[in-house]
């Protein structure tokens, strides 16, 4: 069978072969390419399996009250260890996690989070500004209130911002995010 | 030069010869790698980034938002206040502080890139001991290991304990040297320390001290003191080498007042004149400029007092007699509103002190006591006696000193090579230096105790009478230092054993706060509110009244008995002659990248010192810029030095600078040049042999002509009288096939005032670090591959061996017909709708065709990841609100971008316009001058647009027709 084929004078063959071949690998380098920056659905596990479904969603505590930054700074802000022990040394102290916040805490460390909703380096995106807009946390960060793990579900590359901007008449030059 | 400076390289950089990035085989395999990961979608993410929160948060930190703290700058002893910019817990920018009665928000370049000394990675982590061992035979011979073992802070308070016990039970003499002590509480706190032995004494010693100028004036006005002078009082300025521009008692102080009167603003401009021997900041911005044989200023300024006939001293000085005529006239015409100084660093001894009684004389002749010289509120910078290391030394060498503590202080670098104060110390039992690294002097000492930065110590200074200010911490202590005040309050009272914190300094700063000023002046606020109140202020101003005219009289009596030629200054043939540059100083800062690659703003040259030599003498000589010379004086000392040729010198003068050559800075500052403190006297005749070596110099100007272009314009002040526009002739631009950009909010723009900037070269630090650009090292500075993007260009113009000199503030014009936008092919530089060339780094894919078309040449190219490979802890000055740029991308001055838009922010929280004057460029913070100016070009009533309107209004290479957004004001000499 092998044989044949290859001894197949096929001129069909001989150009489909490569062009298939080729047009395979540009798809692939273009897909590579596309899926490079979107971290869509990027869900790392937490040293704690902290929930905002539980905090935000069920308990309705107010984004603010642990990002307390958002509106005053770049940054939304992780709250600092003492935040979450302002309900916690009360509430379920009998949780696992809980202990195990509560034991480095002691030992005087923190809790290393991973980030999950990151920007590039070159990107100065500013919180306080949209936030002083009105523009909803949920815009770029989803209905977190319903996730038990945080979970990326924008884009958040450069297309995602822009189109925003565009359609709300915002600053499109250069210089408003890379400086 | 040498193999070493590429291959060990200045740290910041972190660059690399080596072929960076990874070879075909690896890339393949990382392909492959990425493949694989890109094929697990969406969950692989590289790098992982980790946040960590605070425990607990301090209140008044909020990550992203900058903290400001009023503190004192502890560089020299000038003590000019200043604020911290601090974020998340680390100072990444240093700024004068705007309501500081002296500098008025100015901070020089040596002030501000004091800030990297706190990061530098050569500091000492902890205290450090070596190991002694008594010599067999010679009793008080001390042997001392090199290498240094690391102790606590309990063991050096156990060991010191003991150590002081010893001394004072014997009655053993210990010595304390110091620099000069800038804070009256610290130096309480030594007086304290040392009232509890029965023989010891501190001993202050500066290496470039104000003390002829002490001396002078006690022998004067009966009292050793300095008074404040008041530049901005004066209309005519004499000075006699006094560099108050660059380097002498309160630089930026003077500058601030200097330029208020050359501004033009209300029409008036003074007028300086300067006789100088050596190459300084002052002298380039000198309306009249007369070099000098140093030595011979005396007889100038006692032509001028009538002392001494005129046309003696101008025949003698080789000075034209008009010159001296016209200024004597002059000196006449402004009586009380002169200022008359005598002579720098340099000029020392019975000369020296000669030359300011001189100055005194003519001061005092002219009426100017009272005015333009306050003796109500005399200044205390530098103000301390120096003379009595001699007597230490002596006292040394017979090994009567039993303890010796080092502090502020590097004699075994500044002093002269005969000096011998390394045998000296060899015969001190215990050592001990307070360093913050294991410097010259401290290779000496037994122990190495470092002292805090000053940005992480409390402390307080009086710069001039009545005019205090706090010091306070900006940052924690970043390695297991303790300050020096702490350490010597430990061992005052006794404490048992020693912890790290500052309690006992602060305590003892805030006590001293308490009964020392706030009871004195009675004031009616609690303690508490009056301490916090000075803490965010940075000052307490209690001069009453800025001009109480003291009874000092000037003592005509001591004229007579002047001596008047100093011993070398009948020696006929060239006379060498050290001094202080601004970057450099004393060499206090060598391991500082950004100082050492911080042109000297006179000759432009970096890393390195030199031999200048004026242009006739070098042709005379048969020497060419860049030949090595051997400089040889009486006493035997030799150095070799690069030649340099400085037009504006005396024929017989061979200038060097100081501060270079050290040899225990660290990694960036040893080694680079050689060391001028080592010649027996700042002044003295030398031989210069050629040695038949040449290499390349690291300057950063190699043109100093405009070649008739429109770079420079200028005109006298008697033309501009006549006509504002004087100078400023109208340019026929070419045309303009651009249709032009519509700006309808703001378009940002710049002026510029040639005549205000005296070319200090602050703005250049400035830059640097709100920009985080790169230090490069000297061989690249000799590929011409420097990062700044603001520099100081530096014109002749006029005769060729004295030129008037113009500094050019230099930066890139963000021009409306850009010629880099239009060549950039993948629209990484373009124009924004306010009027910036914005740069787009992660669009630049490094071509270098914008820099190629760039007729100001104010790009730069990212050659190697300079910033990529930076010891620790140095990467914490970067700025965190603008990018670090990487290998392959072109870079440029964006007009603080990062400012303007904070600028915006601020209004919009408020929901207001931005209101002029509000943005301020980090340049134009910085200058001590207030020569740069920076607004909304669009709106008619802002100062940039007034300016710009103005008659002295003008484009660099405005031919072009490139339309710059920058406008500079013609340099206007009062010739």
């Amino acid at each position: 069978m092998m044989r044949t084929l290859i001894k197949l004078k096929s001129s069909r063959l001989k150009t489909i072969l490569p062009l298939a071949l080729a047009s395979g690998l540009g798809l692939g380098v273009f897909w590579f390419w596309y899926k490079l920056g979107d971290n869509r659905g990027y869900a790392p596990d937490q040293p704690i399996p902290f929930s905002h479904e539980l905090h935000a969603g069920q308990l309705k505590i107010d984004c603010q009250y642990c990002h307390a930054a958002a509106d005053q700074s770049r940054h939304a802000t992780i709250p600092s260890m003492n935040v979450c022990m302002n309900c916690h040394s009360v509430v379920r102290i009998d949780s696992p996690h809980i202990q195990k916040m509560k034991t480095l805490i002691e030992q005087g460390d923190s809790l290393e989070w991973v980030k999950v909703h990151d920007v590039a380096d070159f990107v100065f995106f500013s919180h306080k500004r949209h936030i002083a807009k009105g523009i909803a946390c949920e815009k770029c960060h989803g209905k977190v209130e319903r996730m038990q793990k945080v979970t990326q579900q924008e884009r958040l590359n450069m297309g995602f911002c822009v189109e925003c901007h565009r359609k709300e008449k915002a600053p499109t030059s250069c210089d408003t995010c890379h400086h | 030069m040498s193999e070493k400076h590429w291959k060990h390289p200045e740290f910041e950089q972190g660059q690399d010869e080596r072929p960076e990035g990874v070879d075909r085989r690896e890339f393949l395999k990382l392909m492959g790698a990425a493949l694989a990961m890109a094929s697990a979608a969406g969950c692989a993410r590289r790098p992982v980034e980790k946040i960590v929160p605070y425990l607990n948060k301090p209140e008044e930190v909020t990550p992203g938002v900058a903290n400001w703290y009023a503190t004192t700058c502890g560089e020299c002893p000038a003590a000019c206040g200043m604020l911290a910019k601090v974020r998340e817990g680390r100072p990444i920018k240093l700024e004068g502080n705007p309501d500081h009665p002296m500098n008025q928000g100015g901070l020089c370049a040596r002030g501000q890139a004091s800030l990297l000394n706190l990061y530098d990675p050569d500091r000492l982590r902890g205290p450090v001991r070596s190991p002694l061992r008594q010599a067999q035979g010679t009793a008080r011979s001390v042997v001392r290991s090199p290498s240094w073992e690391a102790v606590s802070w309990e063991e050096v308070d156990q060991s010191m304990a003991a150590i002081l016990k010893e001394v004072k039970e014997k009655s053993g003499a210990l010595r304390l040297l110091t620099g000069h002590i800038e804070s009256p509480a610290t130096q309480k706190v030594i007086d304290e320390f040392l009232s509890q032995f029965p023989n010891a004494r501190q001993i202050v010693y500066e290496p470039l001290a104000l003390e002829e100028l002490r001396e002078a004036n006690r022998l004067s006005y009966g009292e050793a003191f300095i008074p404040h002078y008041r530049f901005d009082k004066a209309k005519l300025i004499v000075s006699f080498g006094a560099d108050f521009l660059g380097t002498w008692l309160s630089p930026v102080e003077f500058t601030k007042q200097f330029s208020q009167r050359r501004n033009l603003h209300d029409g008036m401009m003074n007028r300086l004149v300067v006789f100088e021997s050596y190459p300084t900041v002052t002298g380039s911005n000198a309306d009249l400029h007369i070099p000098v044989r140093p030595g011979n200023e005396i007889k100038i300024a006692l032509g001028l007092a009538g002392e001494y006939p005129m046309e003696k001293a101008a025949a003698e000085t080789g000075i034209d007699l008009s010159i001296l005529r016209r200024l004597a006239a002059d000196l006449q015409k402004h009586r009380g509103e002169s200022l008359i100084l005598g002579g720098g660093y340099s000029l020392k001894g019975e000369i020296g002190v000669a030359l300011h009684v001189a100055a005194n004389h003519l001061n005092h002749l002219f009426e100017n006591e009272g005015e333009t010289i306050e003796f109500g509120t005399p200044s205390h910078q530098n103000n301390r006696a120096t003379s009595d290391l001699k007597n230490l030394i002596r006292e040394m060498k017979e090994g009567r000193v039993d303890c010796l503590l080092i502090y502020k202080a590097n004699p075994a670098y500044t002093l002269p090579k005969g000096a011998g104060f390394e045998e000296a110390a060899a015969k001190v039992p215990h050592t001990l230096s307070f360093a913050d690294r294991v410097d010259e002097t401290a290779l000496k000492a037994g122990w190495v105790l470092p002292d805090h930065h000053y940005l992480e110590n409390w402390g307080d200074a009086e710069p001039i009478e009545g005019l205090l200010s706090l010091r306070q911490p900006a940052v924690a202590p970043l390695f297991n230092t303790r300050a020096f005040q702490e350490s010597l309050l430990k061992w005052t009272r006794d404490q048992g054993p020693g912890t790290r914190d500052q309690q006992l300094w602060y305590e003892y700063l805030k006590n001293y706060w308490n009964e020392n000023i706030y009871k004195k002046f009675g004031l009616t606020s609690s303690f508490q509110t009056f301490w916090e109140t000075v803490l965010r202020d940075g000052i307490f101003d209690s001069r009453r009244s800025a001009n109480t005219y003291s009874l000092r009289k000037f003592n005509t009596n001591i004229l007579p008995t002047l001596k008047v030629p100093g011993p070398w200054s009948l020696v006929p043939g060239p006379l060498l002659v050290t001094y202080p540059t601004l970057p450099a100083y004393d060499g206090r800062s060598a391991n500082n990248g950004w100082l050492k690659e911080l042109p000297d703003p006179v000759t432009k040259m970096t890393w390195r010192n030199y031999v200048a030599l004026a242009p006739e003498k070098a042709k005379a000589e048969k020497l060419k810029e860049g030949d090595i010379v051997k400089l040889k004086t009486d006493d035997g000392t030799t150095v070799e030095l690069p030649i340099y040729i400085q037009p504006g010198l005396h024929e017989d003068v061979a200038a060097v600078p100081l501060g270079f050559g050290r040899t225990a800075a660290g990694q960036v500052g040893n080694n680079l040049g050689a060391n001028a403190f080592a010649f027996a006297a700042p002044v003295l005749p030398v031989t210069i042999e050629k040695t038949g070596q040449w290499m390349k110099l690291p300057t950063t100007q190699q043109h100093f002509q405009v070649y008739g272009r429109p770079i420079i314009k200028e005109t006298t002040f008697a033309e501009y009288q006549k006509n504002p526009k004087a100078g400023n002739e109208e340019v026929i631009p070419l045309p303009s096939m651009w249709s032009g950009h519509k700006y309808e909010g703001h378009r940002w723009g710049m002026a510029i005032d040639l005549n205000a900037c005296t070319g200090c070269s602050a703005c250049m630090i400035a830059c640097q670090a709100e920009n985080n650009i790169p230090v490069v090292g000297e061989e690249r500075v000799k590929q011409g591959r420097e990062m700044h993007w603001i520099r100081i260009d530096r014109y002749y113009s006029g005769d060729e061996n004295n030129p008037d000199v113009t500094s050019q503030p230099m930066l890139c014009q963000h021009c409306e017909n850009a010629p880099c936008e239009t060549v950039c092919p993948t629209l990484a530089t373009l124009h924004n709708e306010e009027g910036l060339n914005v740069q787009v780094y992660n669009r630049c894919v490094g071509t270098r065709y914008c820099s190629n078309n760039c007729p100001y040449k104010v790009r730069r190219f990212n050659w190697f990841e300079y910033l990529w490979k930076e010891k620790s802890p140095l990467a914490m000055v970067l700025n965190p609100d603008v990018t670090v740029r990487e290998k392959g991308v072109m870079e440029k001055c964006t007009f603080c971008v990062q400012r303007i838009q904070e600028g915006k922010d601020k209004a919009k929280d408020f929901g207001r316009k931005v209101r002029d004057g509000e943005i301020k460029t980090a340049c134009q913070q910085s200058c001590p001058a207030d020569a740069i100016v920076f607004g909304d070009m669009n709106d008619p009533e802002s100062k940039v647009s007034q300016l710009k309107k103005g008659p002295r209004g003008y484009h660099v290479l405005e031919d072009l027709n490139v339309g710059p957004a920058i406008t500079y004001l013609t340099k206007v000499r009062n010739k």
